[in-house]
């Protein structure tokens, strides 16, 4: 039998074995958050160099000569996919990070992206008569409100359907109104938007609750 | 961190403790796990069986206590009739070495009280009239007291009956109970001695007042704990084996644990204070500890899960209405993710541990005949998930005042 003085010690050797095995996974969980953090700083900082740059290059066809717009609304439309994965890829990357990391500064920044791209996309449909349809929806990232949580999956669900069937064809742009962003809390005001979700067609219509994929569809 | 985050990360950390703490004692005396405790200790020996209508299973288990090979001229075999309205008592009188103590419905602590009082050796063993010592037992068993500390020694139950998925479960289970048991051995903490097959020294009920509680449900958890709060070891004899019958109905199987569970929690009740009383050594500072935070992990676990089921049906039922409304999917498969987390690693880990125990207990205990089939996988992920449901019924129908042997 274990002696007396193991007896005892067995409890001690066994509880800083389990702290090292537990902190390890602490560690290893926490880099695994980290490293998915980075890879979307990094893709963020991707995008952000491509925005400038295809900001730079349509500026520079302006100046140099009248027929820029088909540049320019084919680097929009790169950049509305891009956007619009790297934002479902935070929406999931967040749920998985379960050490704190919640991502609500990549979430931030990816929500100011969205709205220069949103606004990008309306100067160039006024400007270059671009044949899309631009969708904001607007959603709370941070909900405690199961009935609020499940109508925006839905919701969500829905939009991502059409985007689907009409690809180019519209401008999905979702934004988080709680993320303390300026320009979309003002926008939030000026179009008194009160309840959520809610969809912006064409910076016109606006749709509050819940709606139907058919119902958005008669719209665009 | 999410406070459900906490909760996880914390039974993950208790969970690995409790594994670790047992597998790091198994591979201290691995080697000696199975060992001779030493020379034979064949002193006087009687051999109580308590029985309460037990016709079908009385004859072969008194046969097993006949032929155990301890020496006839040191063994007395005791058999009390509680109250039988079967033929257990025609069964009993046809061994003629057997003295039969017919007596009214009193309970299983109070019949055996009674035929220790009436029994004339200093170590008395226990044996359920549905169990069957294996060749020897009885010797491996009695070679523990030869340390005079001892008070009692219990051996190690397997489940006879392997049929059905619930008594395929059972075995199991005592298979682990009983290689958790001899690791807890050598921590001097085993706080159970099973009626299947334990054996008591005198002196040692003399001291702790006179035998078993007839107030406890679970009399052989409460004589354990009594014994190490007075001091007296209580030691597992791996090699005494001894085959039991298991319940094969749900029904009796429920009615066994709501016993077991409401006898743990008066069990507790009458010796909780001594919690963290280093005098009363790893009874204070481990065991009682240890039952109270199975308990407590146990309750709090349940209720956590049941709010992450609810939450989870809720949310499902407002996603399906609202998607049923808006004539929109109600299941999509691309949003179904797996990536790895900080609980990947953790829930490897917890396997592996898991696991560990598992092979080196079925190593153990050969003549089980564990198999790893469909009623291990039912074993490890709904058999022990009924557990706490079962802790909670026990706890309200103990607070009722639940009586029911």
């Amino acid at each position: 039998m274990v002696s007396e003085h193991n007896e005892k010690s067995v409890f001690g050797k066994a509880l800083v074995f389990t702290m090292v095995l537990f902190f390890v996974g602490i560690s290893l969980g926490m880099f695994i958050e980290s490293h998915r953090t980075s890879l979307i700083e990094k893709q963020y900082d991707e995008l952000q160099f491509e925005v400038l740059d295809s900001k730079l290059r349509s500026d520079f066809y302006q100046l140099i000569e009248e027929d820029f717009c088909e540049i320019a609304v084919a680097d929009n439309l790169r950049f509305s996919d891009r956007i619009y994965e790297n934002g479902k890829k935070i929406d999931i990357y967040g749920k998985f990070n379960r050490l704190g990391n919640s991502l609500d500064d990549e979430k931030r920044k990816y929500a100011l992206l969205k709205t220069e791209f949103w606004l990008n996309s309306i100067l160039l449909r006024d400007k270059c008569g671009a044949d899309y349809d631009t969708v904001v929806y607007f959603y709370l990232d941070d909900v405690s409100d199961d009935n609020i949580k499940q109508s925006q999956n839905v919701q969500s669900n829905i939009l991502s359907s059409l985007k689907e069937e009409y690809g180019a064809g519209i401008m999905l742009i979702p934004l988080p109104i709680d993320m303390g962003i300026s320009v979309v809390d003002s926008f939030v005001e000026l179009k008194g938007i009160s309840e959520y979700p809610t969809i912006l067609i064409n910076e016109e219509i606006k749709l509050e609750g819940l709606h139907s994929y058919e119902d958005i569809e008669k719209l665009i | 961190m999410e406070f459900l985050t906490g909760v996880y990360l914390f039974y993950i950390l208790t969970t690995m403790y409790v594994s670790i703490v047992g597998l790091m004692v198994y591979y201290r005396i691995r080697d000696e796990f199975m060992d001779d405790p030493g020379a034979e200790f064949n002193k006087g020996l009687s051999v109580i069986v308590p029985a309460y209508n037990e016709e079908k299973t009385i004859g072969a288990t008194l046969q097993a206590i006949i032929d155990n090979g301890y020496p006839k001229d040191k063994l007395e075999i005791i058999v009390v009739n509680d109250g039988s309205t079967d033929g257990t008592v025609d069964v009993v009188k046809k061994y003629k070495s057997v003295i039969l103590l017919d007596k009214p419905n009193s309970g299983k602590a109070d019949s055996v009280n009674k035929a220790i009082k009436k029994s004339k050796h200093e170590f008395v063993a226990i044996i359920d009239a549905d169990s069957y010592p294996q060749k020897n037992a009885l010797k491996e068993i009695m070679k523990y007291f030869a340390d005079e500390k001892v008070g009692g020694v219990t051996g190690a139950a397997l489940v006879k009956n392997r049929n059905n998925l619930l008594e395929k479960c059972q075995a199991m289970e005592y298979v682990l109970i009983a290689w958790t048991r001899k690791s807890l051995d050598a921590v001097h903490s085993v706080f159970v001695t099973p009626g299947a097959l334990s054996a008591y020294r005198k002196t040692a009920l003399k001291d702790i007042g006179g035998g078993f509680d007839t107030k406890v449900m679970t009399e052989d958890i409460e004589i354990a704990w009594n014994l190490l709060r007075h001091k007296w070891k209580t030691r597992m004899a791996i090699r005494a084996k001894v085959f039991t019958s298991a319940p094969s109905k749900v029904k009796a199987w429920y009615n066994q644990r709501i016993r077991w569970n409401v006898g743990g929690f008066q069990t507790l009740v009458k010796h909780w204070h001594l919690i963290g009383k280093k005098e009363y050594n790893m009874f204070g500072v481990f065991v009682i500890p240890f039952f109270i935070s199975h308990l407590v992990i146990s309750f709090t676990g349940f209720f956590v899960f049941l709010w992450v089921i609810f939450s989870k049906l809720y949310n499902w039922f407002l996603f399906s209405r609202y998607s049923i409304q808006q004539d929109s999917a109600v299941f999509d498969l691309s949003e179904i993710y797996l990536l790895p987390s900080v609980f990947t690693y953790f829930a490897l880990l917890v396997v592996l541990l898991f696991g560990l125990a598992i092979y080196y207990s079925f190593k153990t205990f050969k003549e089980a005949k564990i198999k790893i089939d469909f009623a291990f996988f039912f074993y490890a992920l709904i058999y022990l998930s009924v557990f706490p449901i079962l802790l909670i019924i026990s706890l309200y129908l103990w607070k009722r005042g639940y009586a029911k042997w």
